[in-house]
């Protein structure tokens, strides 16, 4: 059960309470739709739900729609996709950077998870501008399945815009539960990461840890999102409405060179799940990425199954790829694989999740 | 279907919609991808095919790029 943010406990008798007090109404699934948060996670309220309205700054809000206080069993399937949607469709992308901009000026303090990717360093540059830079620590997790073009644009980022930058070693590969690669391995990466984090942020005397999670990411599946849960980290550029499109305009628009960087996701994602994650298979990912990233290519993935590689690019570089099928098939078997596929769908992200029968096998 | 009856199948699949030339191999860890080695041009055919293709069980259609 969650308890609510300075509200008293509240039933379970179908209705929601509105206007903090008295005044009640029954919960509607027509209209506007509320909304409960409690411990900075929020569900859809359903018919049957009880809540209080909670006002002041701990109280979030989604446009209109103040979020209310319940108490009730989690329900990690409905969480924020909904919430963020609904938010997300009636504003304008001014109104959600405005919103984001609140949610920062509320944390006081920041410690950002910092990937040097689209989200997180837009991400971090905010919270630098709202906050300035002595309040604001961006914190990149190092691993074997982080990416080195990835930390030289993180680091190329945080000098460019005065973001205070540190990294942090973490080893998810050490736990047995991440090395065989279950589908919901991202739980315990993130679980490594956001443990050693927040120590550190509380160390430091940070008063938040966030990430850089955004709308988009809420409709995917995403296990990591559930260790970030756990541990009580925000996701403010979610949390705001705002999507990926939004984060590249906004990043545009502050000057950001991220602003259309493909996305980065870890080495590890290019594993399928039950092969095991080992620092071997991560580094000739990295090996085999780094070849084809030299032949000029710009968006594509090199998934390891084993002693075959799986190449998948944007469909606006397929002709390419076919045109230099020889080089491509070349540099991969140079850096160990035997056979070499182009996957004729091209790249997509969360490839790796389609045919899965369970999605929702989280801990 | 074990990897090879899907093979022959996909191949089946292949020859009767205009790539007669066309062979299969199931290729990864657990046999999910359908490796097809066809011309380079007609690669725009056989990814028009790739959902018939992933019906009989794989999970990916890619080119064979092996020499």
């Amino acid at each position: 059960m969650v308890s609510g943010q300075g509200t008293a406990p509240v039933e379970r008798t179908g209705r929601v309470l509105r206007g903090g007090g008295p005044e009640a109404g029954e919960l509607r699934s027509t209209g506007r739709l509320y909304y409960i948060s409690c411990n900075r996670r929020s569900w859809r309220a359903r018919p049957g739900d009880t809540a209080r309205l909670v006002r002041g700054p701990a109280a979030g809000y989604l446009g209109a729609v103040r979020t209310v206080c319940v108490e009730r069993q989690r329900d990690e399937s409905e969480s924020m996709r909904d919430l963020i949607g609904a938010w997300a469709r009636g504003s304008s992308l001014e109104e959600r950077y405005e919103r984001l901009v609140e949610l920062i000026e509320g944390y006081g303090s920041v410690c950002v998870g910092y990937s040097g990717g689209v989200d997180s360093v837009f991400l971090a540059k905010v919270c630098v501008d709202v906050l300035g830079a002595d309040r604001v620590l961006a914190v990149t997790g190092r691993s074997a399945s982080y990416p080195a073009v990835q930390w030289e644009m993180a680091l190329e980022c945080a000098r460019r815009f005065g973001i205070p930058h540190e990294e942090l070693e973490t080893e998810e590969q050490l736990d047995p539960r991440y090395a065989a690669n279950p589908t919901n391995r991202c739980y315990y990466c993130k679980s490594e990461l956001w443990s050693k984090l927040t120590a550190l942020a509380a160390e430091r005397g940070y008063a938040v840890v966030a990430d850089g999670s955004n709308a988009d990411d809420a409709a995917d599946f995403r296990p990591g999102a559930r260790a970030g849960a756990e541990w009580g980290i925000r996701s403010p550029l979610a949390e705001a409405g705002l999507t990926k499109a939004d984060i590249r305009e906004l990043s545009r628009r502050h000057g950001l060179p991220t602003w259309d960087q493909p996305a980065a996701p870890c080495l590890a994602s290019r594993i399928p799940y039950g092969l095991a994650v080992t620092p071997a298979r991560l580094q000739q990912v990295e090996r085999a990425e780094n070849a084809i990233r030299a032949l000029g290519f710009r968006e594509f993935r090199v998934r390891h199954h084993g002693v075959a590689a799986r190449i998948e690019v944007a469909p606006s570089e397929q002709p390419r790829a076919l045109a230099m099928a020889r080089e491509l098939g070349r540099e991969l078997r140079s850096v160990g694989f035997e056979r070499v596929l182009l996957d004729v769908e091209g790249y997509r992200r969360g490839a790796l999740n389609e045919g899965l029968p369970v999605l929702a096998a989280l801990p | 279907m074990n990897a090879n009856e899907k093979c022959r199948a996909a191949e089946a699949l292949l020859h009767e919609n205009g790539l007669p030339g066309a062979r299969v191999r199931a290729e990864g860890h657990a046999e999910e991808i359908a490796a097809v080695n066809v011309p380079p041009e007609s690669v725009a055919k056989l990814a028009a095919l790739a959902p018939a293709i992933k019906a009989l069980g794989f999970r990916y259609v890619a080119l064979d790029l092996s020499e």
